[in-house]
């Protein structure tokens, strides 16, 4: 007899507006070499709105996403440095689908990969937070993400946002004798 | 409506730092077709009591993506039993399991950090600046993660907080983060 699905409920959804992923795995050669993109990234003054880091083997591979307006800046500073160009690659155009909570639970971790698996939804990133678990899809299938999702999860009927409505002015640079 | 937050701090703020000991990484390459499958084991373990402290996760080419999960030491046995009977098949010989035990957990918070810049560098750089290597790190929303090897920790958080203020208020409710059982579990 098929086992019956009883839904998970969740307070709730949001989704972000376009972004732009950067990929780099490239070999650790000095010990300050490992993060130059988010030094860049800071020094350009672009937020960076989700990060996953891991190294292996003497490699660091790391994938961020930023706002798709910064999209050709950042490719034009990429492609200008020698250490990072070769080991860079980029998507446009992705979208940050994040629900909460998780409570920890691999309940919600493993519906959410089943649900996004069974509709052929490709996942470039995914991690959790402290009540969030955060995916990164293409922007274009944030809406069918949603729908698979919602097969096995419960979210309020209004919690599903597509627009982001706080923008964050950031008027100084933050402990600037470090990054100076 | 267009909210408007602007900061100028002279020291980057967080609400406190928690550290957790006694972890265990445990990652595998599966190919995005198996997704499901494990998506239904992580949900056996859900069902068997299991928790998880976090996860990340990247498409590493090819269709296939890196899932890191970090648990208990004490649960990594069962963890890994659990998957032992449904291992992958030998993804081009490229290595599908690994785990790394102990190891620590720093994470943090701070007000809006997911849209400020420069947050990412001033963890990475104090960091490197004292050698203290990142096994895997995440952060989304307002929360940074690192994990560290084995008692790095607690010299990280020394370290991060010559640059990261706690704010006296805020320091003053707050347990030791070295203190065991310090992860409050939302």
């Amino acid at each position: 007899m098929q086992k019956q699905i009883q839904k998970i409920k969740t307070d709730g959804v949001k989704v972000s507006d376009k972004l732009l992923r950067i990929h780099i795995v490239q070999p650790i050669k000095r010990k300050n070499e490992t993060c130059y993109i988010y030094r860049i990234l800071a020094e350009e003054k672009i937020p960076v709105l989700f990060l996953t880091l891991d190294r292996k083997d003497g490699d660091i591979c790391t994938s961020c996403c930023v706002d798709i307006e910064h999209e050709a800046r950042v490719r034009a500073i990429i492609e200008s440095e020698a250490i990072l160009k070769d080991h860079t690659s980029f998507t446009p155009d992705v979208g940050l689908l994040s629900m909460f909570p998780h409570h920890s639970q691999f309940e919600v971790l493993g519906v959410s990969l089943h649900a996004l698996g069974k509709a052929n939804l490709l996942i470039l990133d995914f991690s959790s937070s402290l009540a969030t678990l955060s995916f990164v899809l293409k922007y274009t299938h944030l809406k069918r993400a949603l729908t698979a999702l919602s097969e096995f999860l419960v979210f309020p009927a209004d919690s599903a946002h597509l627009l982001s409505t706080i923008r964050v002015s950031q008027a100084y640079p933050l402990n600037q004798t470090l990054t100076s | 409506m267009e909210t408007v937050a602007v900061y100028s701090e002279s020291k980057l703020k967080t609400y406190g730092f928690k550290v957790v000991s006694d972890l265990s990484l445990l990652a595998w390459v599966i190919g995005s077709d198996q997704l499901t499958t494990y998506g239904l084991r992580f949900q056996e373990l859900g069902e068997r009591g299991f928790r998880f402290r976090m996860v990340a996760a990247s498409e590493s080419g090819s269709s296939r993506i890196k899932i890191h999960l970090i648990v208990d030491r004490g649960k990594e046995a069962g963890v890994k039993d659990h998957f032992r009977a449904m291992l992958p098949r030998d993804l081009e010989g490229e290595e599908t399991t690994r785990s790394m035990s102990p190891v620590e957990l720093i994470f943090f918070h701070g007000p809006h950090y997911g849209d400020r810049y420069g947050i990412a560098d001033i963890v990475f750089s104090v960091l490197a600046r004292e050698s203290i290597p990142v096994i895997l790190s995440a952060c989304s929303g307002s929360s940074i993660y690192l994990v560290l090897p084995y008692q790095k920790a607690r010299h990280a958080v020394t370290i991060l907080s010559e640059s990261i203020e706690i704010p006296r208020k805020i320091r003053s409710n707050l347990k030791d983060p070295r203190e065991k059982n310090a992860h409050d579990r939302p």
